[in-house]
């Protein structure tokens, strides 16, 4: 997906999560939150949701919590999203070592942002692709055709 | 499922992979008090670890987890006694603790512990949403 379609979903969805200070950006937000700040890192893991969801337009079941060392928030963030439909977790990886249900991913400017965004949209876009095949080998084992369903 | 069951299970599993000398009911109670009062992150995860592990032993299913310590505040990262169980069952990657919540879905279970009691019921509310979603699988 193109760079500024993101960037523009970014910036609607940090104005529908956040309600900013007229003329605030969530270019300018992502860059400068605190890393002791909570709500900003909940701002920040809330405007990535909004914007994948409105870029699907879909939902999804997410889990996420801001990652820290000893005495601060570091940046990054472990995400899960579920597919509500299949209740697939999107985020497993199978690595043999160190297999994962989420994805760590560090979000402290604008282009760690779109990049979450687009491994997010990445990691649902395989799901669908998957669901789509099996769709349609399921249609062809079982003879229905595209006329069949009304199409 | 009944609690003496959950406790037996609890026990075993502190005794045979997190413990020696086979501190039993009682050290266990120890630990997962000492976790939430001393504000030990480190022995906070092991009390996640041992529901975990406890979890897995009820439902005889091996299970990818990710917990979370919940927190006082970050600047003291204190955990305040509760957590977020996250289960995948890695064979077919569906999320097992996945439930329907007011408003919309959840992903994870959240559970007080801070006392033996609480860990029985947090190691009673896994195994219940898991089997459910087994079930429906």
């Amino acid at each position: 997906m193109e760079r500024e379609k993101i960037l523009q979903a970014l910036e609607e969805a940090f104005v529908e999560v956040v309600d900013p200070d007229e003329g605030e950006t969530f270019a300018e937000f992502v860059a400068d939150w605190n890393y002791d700040d909570e709500p900003a890192a909940a701002w920040v893991a809330e405007t990535i949701i909004g914007a994948v969801e409105n870029l699907t337009g879909r939902k999804f079941a997410w889990y996420w919590e801001p990652l820290h060392d000893d005495f601060n928030l570091t940046g990054e963030f472990a995400f899960v999203i579920v597919d509500p439909e299949t209740r697939e977790c999107l985020t497993f990886t199978e690595d043999e070592k160190s297999p994962s249900c989420a994805i760590v991913t560090s979000i402290t400017n604008i282009d760690e942002a779109v990049a979450a965004v687009e491994c997010f949209l990445s990691l649902i876009e395989k799901e669908g692709g998957r669901n789509e095949e099996t769709a349609k080998a399921r249609r062809r084992i079982l003879g229905i055709s595209a006329r069949d369903r009304g199409q | 499922m009944e609690k003496a069951q959950i406790l037996k299970a609890l026990v075993e599993v502190y005794n045979n992979e997190f413990a020696d000398d086979d501190p039993g009911a009682e050290g266990l109670s120890e630990t997962i008090r000492q976790a939430w009062q001393s504000g030990d992150i480190v022995l906070a995860s092991l009390v996640a670890e041992i529901v975990e592990r406890a979890v897995e032993f009820l439902t005889d299913k091996v299970l990818l987890w990710h917990h979370d310590v919940e927190f006082d505040d970050y600047e003291t990262c204190t955990p305040d006694g509760f957590y977020h169980f996250i289960a995948v069952d890695p064979a077919t990657s569906r999320c097992l603790t996945f439930h329907k919540e007011t408003p919309w879905y959840a992903i994870s279970c959240r559970a007080e512990i801070k006392d033996l009691g609480q860990a029985i019921d947090a190691v009673a509310k896994l195994v219940d949403v898991i089997t459910t979603n087994l079930k429906e699988g």
